[in-house]
């Protein structure tokens, strides 16, 4: 089955497509997705990178999505030119070919949903599920207002899982550890962000932050541009690249009741280590996060 | 080929919404490298304390549903990582069948090809069922895979199945088996792919060369 998800308008400022991703699976739900491979279009996304538009694709998942794509356009082809020379020669037939890989104007979609990006904020995750996130100024919804039985129990289960309350907001929630990468978010913009909050200030003493580059290739560049020795005076960890703590088999673990501030796509029950607590969000709150020791709004750090 | 058309055991009734399969099959006991082994990790920190001692509570703990066929689940269920070990571990533990109102994609897909029969119910009659199995006494059910009926003691009710879920579940196949019964139409496709596009194996051949001198030279 095929759902069509259209986001009109722009991102503000300091809002990225890992919020506009969030904020469309707290929407439609864990498994508003379920059996689809969604189409995003829209002005919001045309606007958004290429590797913006990878860690949209990659969450759909979250929402039980079968797969995700976007059209190609201009800013597609360049990219995939500049990282692949031997197309060179080939550049009319590639996009003779790839001009088509588009829907129809008539397509007939199974499900269609749209979204305004104005309406996005930076967001957190509160819960044990990608879909239970309130935006920075928000509060934690209360479980009595849940749509179903099970919904309410799921809700309960998580906020005594993450022991938190209902009614709260996440902003000055302290977190022992920070990590940065994933197949979300571990990529050059991600860790550009990153480097464009934290340079010249220094990482909470409390805190323990981590940067695990999603490949070695971007490990490379990070290296290359200024990027990885700006995150390194600043007190991050440079890490080898891989999965790390998004999943914690390596040592990378959360200890018990630990709190983080995590770039990954996945909350759940000891997915960073046992009663380890995670929050969801974008590299930007992460890096925010680590500077402050608790979770702030980056909209609000000192430029 | 041995015809399974029914799945009857005791079902224990397990109604977790997003169980995610983190949650059924975690990490730590993913790093074998055969399929063994797995029965101990499943569903570990729902199963067990902090201390690594059973947790009296859990309904898989409690002696009336310990020998358990079939869970009863809540919706959702499997969903988050593709780790088919969550299938695995559940097959090893003695699951043969799970009935909930909905599951996980991809944990779906490699139940079917795991041969974990995967019964999708309305919430309302995966309730009724669920009346039923949380009482010891009346915790029995039988899966009709061929009439596609779930039955409990006092209900029952049919499942969606896809014809071709349902084919590979009584055939025993599983995806790769059910493509290999085309392959001569797979083949056709790949020439006749190969024949329109002649420059994407000419692209393929360069770069192969490109990267396998580099790798010589550096």
């Amino acid at each position: 089955m095929d759902m069509r998800i259209r986001v009109d308008g722009r991102l503000a400022l300091g809002c990225t497509s890992k919020d506009l991703i969030l904020h469309i699976i707290n929407r439609i739900g864990a498994q508003g997705a379920r059996g689809y491979v969604v189409e995003f279009c829209g002005a919001a996304i045309e606007g958004l990178s290429i590797e913006a538009r990878m860690t949209l694709c990659n969450m759909a998942v979250e929402a039980g999505a079968r797969g995700a794509l976007i059209a190609p356009d201009e800013r597609l082809l360049r990219y995939v030119f500049d990282r692949a020379p031997d197309m060179h020669a080939h550049r009319a037939e590639a996009l003779h070919l790839w001009n088509e890989l588009k829907s129809d104007g008539n397509a007939r979609f199974d499900a269609e949903l749209t979204f305004d990006a104005a309406q996005v904020g930076p967001r957190v995750t509160w819960g044990t599920s990608p879909e239970q996130s309130i935006p920075i100024d928000g509060v934690i919804p209360d479980p009595a207002e849940a749509a179903s039985p099970t919904a309410r129990s799921s809700h309960e289960r998580a906020l005594l899982y993450t022991g938190l309350n209902p009614g709260t907001s996440l902003e000055g929630l302290h977190i022992d550890r920070v990590f940065i990468g994933s197949c979300t978010n571990g990529r050059i913009e991600d860790l550009r962000a990153v480097a464009q909050v934290v340079k010249g200030r220094t990482v909470d003493k409390k805190v323990r932050a981590m940067v695990v580059p999603g490949s070695g290739a971007v490990r490379k560049q990070a290296e290359d541009e200024g990027v990885a020795a700006i995150l390194i005076d600043a007190g991050f960890e440079w890490r080898q690249p891989g999965c790390s703590m998004c999943l914690a088999m390596n040592d990378d673990v959360l200890k018990p009741g630990e709190r983080c501030a995590s770039t990954t796509n996945r909350n759940f029950e000891g997915r960073q280590g046992r009663g380890g607590r995670t929050h969801l969000m974008s590299p930007a709150m992460a890096a925010a996060a680590a500077l402050s020791g608790f979770i702030t709004d980056v909209r609000k750090m000192e430029p | 080929m041995p015809e399974r058309r029914t799945i009857e055991g005791i079902a224990a009734p397990l109604p977790i919404g997003n169980l995610d399969t983190d949650q059924i099959m975690p990490k730590q006991f993913l790093r074998g490298i055969d399929k063994g082994g797995l029965a101990n990790g499943l569903l570990y920190d729902l199963r067990f304390n902090a201390t690594g001692n059973p947790r009296g509570d859990f309904v898989l703990n409690r002696t009336a549903y310990a020998q358990c066929q079939i869970l009863i689940g809540g919706e959702n269920f499997g969903c988050g990582s593709s780790r088919e070990h969550a299938v695995w571990g559940l097959l090893q533990y003695g699951i043969k069948a799970i009935v909930a109102p909905s599951f996980g994609e991809i944990f779906y897909s490699n139940a079917m090809n795991n041969q974990l029969l995967l019964a999708t119910l309305p919430q309302a009659a995966v309730d009724a069922i669920l009346s039923d199995v949380l009482n010891p006494l009346t915790n029995r059910v039988v899966i009709d895979i061929h009439d596609r009926i779930v039955r409990s003691r006092n209900h029952a009710a049919h499942f969606s199945l896809s014809a071709r879920h349902q084919r590979m579940f009584i055939e025993g196949l599983d995806l790769i088996g059910s493509s290999l019964a085309r392959r001569a139409a797979i083949a056709e496709f790949e020439q006749a792919h190969w024949a329109r596009q002649l420059w994407l194996e000419k692209v393929a051949a360069v770069t192969r060369n490109r990267l396998s001198s580099g790798r010589a030279s550096g």
